[in-house]
């Protein structure tokens, strides 16, 4: 009976911190169905709607160009420094879009940006539909890239060679071969790209709004919060956008039967002359998605008047100006201590999801897994919505830091209990049984067996959901009052009110601590696949 | 179809040697072993006849024409070649039907669809699969998939065969049965045949000429009677 209890109190937590919060947003849409059609229907909306499609087309459109092209070059050809390639084309991965979005404004706003200062005032506008697509694209191509790599490199190398052998040239097994293989890599990871852009807050309010532009997500966050506010307008257009991101999850090609491959080395397309311009081209994506946004930011954060490039105007002021200011580091511990809170109730949360899971057989197991990864994949506006419904009243948390740290346990858990279903997957059954036959239960068996067992797989979910909760900006910018401020709110409220610079310099204090997680994250992988002794003889 | 002469190849990777001094003659028509341990380079072997991996030295003739020679810095890509071969994980294209399959390489060559569904399909009939030119791979046994590779190999008559041990994943009554078939289409369509393999007995059993190789380097070669009493294959390292 003992599983059995636990997997009510998951089942109940997760029913609390998601899927009744999201009800509430379903429920407020239908109480009033007339509101509801005038709503979705009106010009406004139709309006918001065109501009999610076309933005969210747009950054797939360029994150497929950038992402897949890169995973096969960097798996299947000759060109020089693979590995450099292969680690610097991911790394935008780590970066919140917002921040990418600042980063791009200190670069190409039309008077001020660096590019336009080195290349002639107005070569680029960042305030354009067309930036802002450029800004996403570059943010979310690693999610091509990092999937079409995987699928490339488990892909059995004999596939393409024996096509070599029946007389087709690379670009011919390209086109017959790869290409069809990587088919659902594409089609899954173009879909995440997708939902991930239109459910993005941050960069569209940031660039869109100077430029005119109208957003669904931008849209729900303006009637529901803002003079006029209409909680039911706000949820009707909600359940479009949540609708609209679930599109790409029907979208699912045939998967291909895996048939057996050894592992080999496969055979690397020779590029000749071509290499040389190739990994030119590559270096020019690793300069536009990483260097130029991350120099721009540092850069900014150095400089005394923003854009004179001269030595004798590099300072270290604005850090201590930024940081002397008490509202700013004030900013800075209310985001470290809520994503310290929130990355260690997910870490518990998390390993139980993920324990029910891996280790039993209870019905249901598997729809609880869904529904604890349904806020994930709720555009944060929608998930923000709902819970400001629920923690309105009776009991009011809204404006408080405490619905901050629910909001970023509901939408993180599920990174949690993925890492941690592997790591918990790992182990041997016959380790815990053993401790059992020895006399340990409950408690001391957790703390004595299961934890040493898992640590590298707990550290590693901690850090997954440390991160992305210290730089969270739209639901905690939709859920806090004006007296609390977490560091992405204070970024977004110095960009839309004059301190650029500041703003800069915040940013990349949380690019420097997103950074270091990422790399702690690294090496936590490394030593997860050195314990052996975890694993099951022959799992290997 | 015509013989392979290898002669003096060498390769190594990250400057671990794999293969040095590589003789091979492989009269056309005939069907030649490599045999030898797991990592004595026999694959490297037949992969550099293939033109998969680019020699450090050496010659490769295929037919009659030079299709590698590190020393004259000539290298002609492996789809170039005229050369099928049967890879160990069969490689089935997992998105293309047996017929799809095995119509690739005449598809490739700018065949017309009938042309190109009459030459499949007489290849299907020969390794006797006839009735399943419209399954998908994930719907076929080992040894029929076994099967489908040999006719994608075969389907463009090939001046060479590879086989990079093609049965070594298959049990052990099927693999018997299977020798036997692709020794028997080897001499109806009189191909010549590279067929690599760790196993001894498979070895006697289906050559006509067998190349010992140990830790990359030719120990011996001959035909199966004048090998059978050969040291080397008594040793711990050629037993599987």
């Amino acid at each position: 009976m003992r599983p059995r209890a636990r997997f009510l109190a998951a089942a109940l937590a997760v029913g609390v911190l998601g899927v009744w919060p999201l009800a509430l947003v379903a429920g407020r849409a239908m109480e009033d169905l007339a509101l509801f059609w005038r709503t979705v229907a009106g010009p406004e909306a139709r309006e918001a709607l065109v501009g999610t499609l076309v933005l969210s087309c747009g950054a797939t459109l360029v994150a497929l160009l950038l992402g897949a092209p890169a995973a096969w070059l960097t798996t299947r050809t000759d060109i020089r420094g693979r590995g450099f390639f292969a680690s610097a084309l991911a790394l935008p991965y780590v970066v919140p879009p917002y921040i990418a979005a600042l980063a791009w404004i200190t670069l190409a706003d039309p008077d001020v940006g660096l590019l336009n200062r080195l290349l002639g005032r107005g070569a680029f506008d960042i305030f354009s539909m067309g930036g802002l697509v450029w800004v996403l694209g570059l943010s979310f191509y690693p999610y091509v890239f990092l999937t079409v790599r995987a699928a490339l490199q488990s892909a059995d190398p004999a596939l393409e060679d024996a096509a070599r052998m029946s007389g087709a040239g690379p670009w011919r097994v390209v086109r017959d071969i790869a290409l069809p293989l990587a088919r659902p890599a594409l089609l899954s990871s173009g879909g995440l790209v997708f939902m991930a852009t239109a459910s993005a807050f941050g960069a569209p309010v940031l660039i869109g709004n100077r430029a005119g532009l109208e957003f669904l997500s931008t849209r729900i966050f303006d009637v529901g919060f803002g003079d006029m506010g209409s909680l039911g307008e706000a949820s009707s257009l909600a359940c479009l956008l949540f609708a609209f991101a679930l599109v790409p999850l029907l979208v699912r090609g045939r998967q291909h039967a895996v048939l057996t491959g050894k592992a080999a080395r496969p055979t690397r397309v020779t590029l000749g002359r071509a290499r040389a311009p190739v990994e030119a081209l590559l270096a020019l994506v690793v300069m536009a998605a990483v260097v130029l946004p991350v120099g721009a930011l540092a850069l900014t954060s150095f400089l005394r008047v923003a854009g004179d490039l001269r030595p004798s105007n590099f300072t270290l002021e604005k850090f201590g100006e930024v940081l002397g200011e008490a509202r700013n580091t004030r900013a800075l511990f209310t985001s470290l201590g809520l994503a310290a809170g929130a990355a260690t109730i997910c870490a518990g949360l998390g390993f139980l999801l993920a324990w029910l899971q891996v280790k039993t057989k209870l019905r249901g197991r598997h729809v609880l897994a869904g529904l604890a990864a349904l806020p994930l994949a709720t555009p944060g506006t929608v998930l923000a919505l709902g819970l400001f419904l629920a923690w309105l009243a009776p009991i009011r948390l809204v404006y408080t830091v405490w619905i901050l740290l629910i909001a970023y346990v509901a939408k993180h858990v599920a990174l949690a209990a993925r890492a941690l279903a592997e790591g918990i997957g790992a182990v041997d059954d016959a380790l815990p049984e053993a401790a059992r036959l020895s006399g340990a239960k409950g408690l001391f068996l957790l703390r004595t067996i299961w934890l040493p067992l898992v640590l590298p797989s707990l550290l590693a979910a901690w850090f997954l959901v440390f991160m992305p909760s210290f730089s969270e900006l739209t639901m905690s910018v939709i859920l806090m009052g004006p007296e609390i401020e977490t560091i992405g709110i204070r970024m977004y409220r110095m960009r839309e009110y004059s301190s650029p610079t500041s703003a800069s310099v915040l940013a990349t204090l949380v690019l420097v601590l997103v950074l270091g997680g990422h790399v702690v994250l690294r090496l936590l992988a490394r030593r997860r696949y050195g314990g052996q002794t975890v694993r099951k003889r022959g799992a290997a | 179809m015509s013989g392979v002469v290898c002669s003096g190849l060498a390769k190594s990777f990250d400057g671990h040697s794999v293969l040095a001094d590589f003789d091979l003659e492989a009269p056309a028509g005939s069907f030649v072993s490599l045999l030898g341990p797991s990592g004595c380079g026999k694959t490297t072997a037949l992969r550099l006849v293939a033109g998969l991996e680019v020699p450090d030295a050496g010659r490769v003739e295929v037919g009659g024409r030079v299709v590698s020679d590190a020393a004259a810095q000539v290298f002609v890509a492996p789809e170039a070649r005229r050369i099928g071969m049967v890879f160990q994980s069969y490689a089935i294209w997992p998105h293309m039907t047996v017929l799809e399959n095995v119509a690739y390489p005449l598809r490739v060559r700018g065949q017309s669809r009938a042309e190109r569904t009459a030459g499949a399909r007489a290849m299907i009939a020969l390794v006797g699969l006839e009735g399943l030119e419209a399954r998908r791979p994930a719907q076929l046994s080992g040894g029929q998939q076994q099967r489908v590779a040999l006719a994608r190999g075969l389907v463009m008559e090939p001046d060479v065969l590879l086989l990079d041990e093609p049965l070594s994943n298959l049990d052990a009554a099927l693999r018997v049965r299977m020798r036997r078939d692709i020794r028997r289409i080897q001499q109806e369509t009189g191909s010549t045949v590279l067929y690599v393999t760790h196993d001894q007995e498979e070895a006697f059993a289906i050559s006509d000429r067998i190349v010992l190789l140990d830790a990359g380097r030719v120990v011996a070669a001959g035909a199966p009677e004048t090998l059978r009493a050969h040291p080397a294959l008594a040793s711990e390292g050629l037993d599987r």
